[in-house]
């Protein structure tokens, strides 16, 4: 959309690629949810915030991997014709 | 052919769109099509709306599981913790003599390790003994080799739900002994 490149490219490119070769766009949806991910390390004692935030990371990409696409409402369906 | 166009009144995504339409732009795409309702711009508004909606769903998605996994983590730790103490805290089983060692003994298990064993108490063994076959299994798996209750449903073909509320029983019924006593 913006600047940043959205999430819907970043999943689908994602699904598409080998596991090998994902890293890159991994990379880039951990590093757009880093503040997220950061604020959820307090959840935890200081000495366990690396354990977290490695857990966390590899549930986002099972996540992303396995994402089920759902078709999205057709337009029509907001715009009333009179 | 100018048009009115209104929203729908009770639409599954009303909020979604509506916050879609306070970006200018989009609302420019809207208008655009409302003026000239042909399948080219119906296909950009469309698209340019599933894009938002996406974004917004992985977005709370992402949110959702960046929370639930850290409460979870720090669940599991807790755990860990309860669960490893509580076997620090067990006579290990050279302190039982033999003479003590409960009659109890699974016989289609591959190891004969069972908390049986290691009950030293009179009262214990005889309430370890009024336990079903299954209930002292699933504490044997569940104290003595700290399998997690998944893990054990997976062996026995039921739910972790199953699991937890049958071991829950066990020790509730075994407490409710103690109380009687």
């Amino acid at each position: 959309m913006q600047q940043e490149p959205a999430f819907t490219t970043l999943v689908q490119e994602m699904q598409n690629l080998e596991h090998q070769e994902q890293e890159e766009t991994l990379e880039t949806i951990l590093k757009r949810l880093e503040p997220k991910i950061q604020q959820a390390l307090y959840q935890t004692t200081p000495d366990r915030r690396d354990d977290l935030e490695q857990e966390i990371r590899i549930k986002l990409m099972e996540v992303t991997r396995n994402y089920q696409w759902k078709e999205g409402p057709a337009i029509d369906q907001f715009v009333r014709w009179e | 052919m100018v048009s009115a166009c209104k929203y729908q009144s009770p639409p599954p995504y009303h909020a979604l769109w509506q916050s879609f339409l306070r970006e200018q732009k989009n609302k420019e795409l809207l208008y655009r099509y409302v003026r000239n309702p042909n399948e080219q711009q119906r296909k950009i508004l469309e698209q340019t709306f599933h894009q938002f909606m996406f974004e917004r769903r992985f977005l709370s998605y992402f949110s959702k599981t960046i929370h639930y996994t850290a409460v979870q983590f720090d669940k599991r730790e807790r755990r860990f913790l309860d669960r490893n103490q509580r076997s620090l805290d067990a006579p290990t089983s050279e302190e039982a003599s033999p003479t003590e060692i409960s009659s109890v003994k699974p016989a289609h298990r591959e190891s004969t390790n069972t908390l049986g064993d290691d009950i030293s108490s009179d009262f214990l063994s005889s309430a370890w003994e009024r336990l079903t076959k299954k209930q002292q299994q699933v504490l044997d798996l569940s104290f003595v080799y700290g399998y997690t209750d998944t893990e054990i449903g997976e062996k026995f073909n039921q739910s972790q739900q199953a699991i937890s509320r049958l071991k829950q029983r066990a020790l509730q019924y075994m407490r409710h002994l103690y109380a009687q006593k």
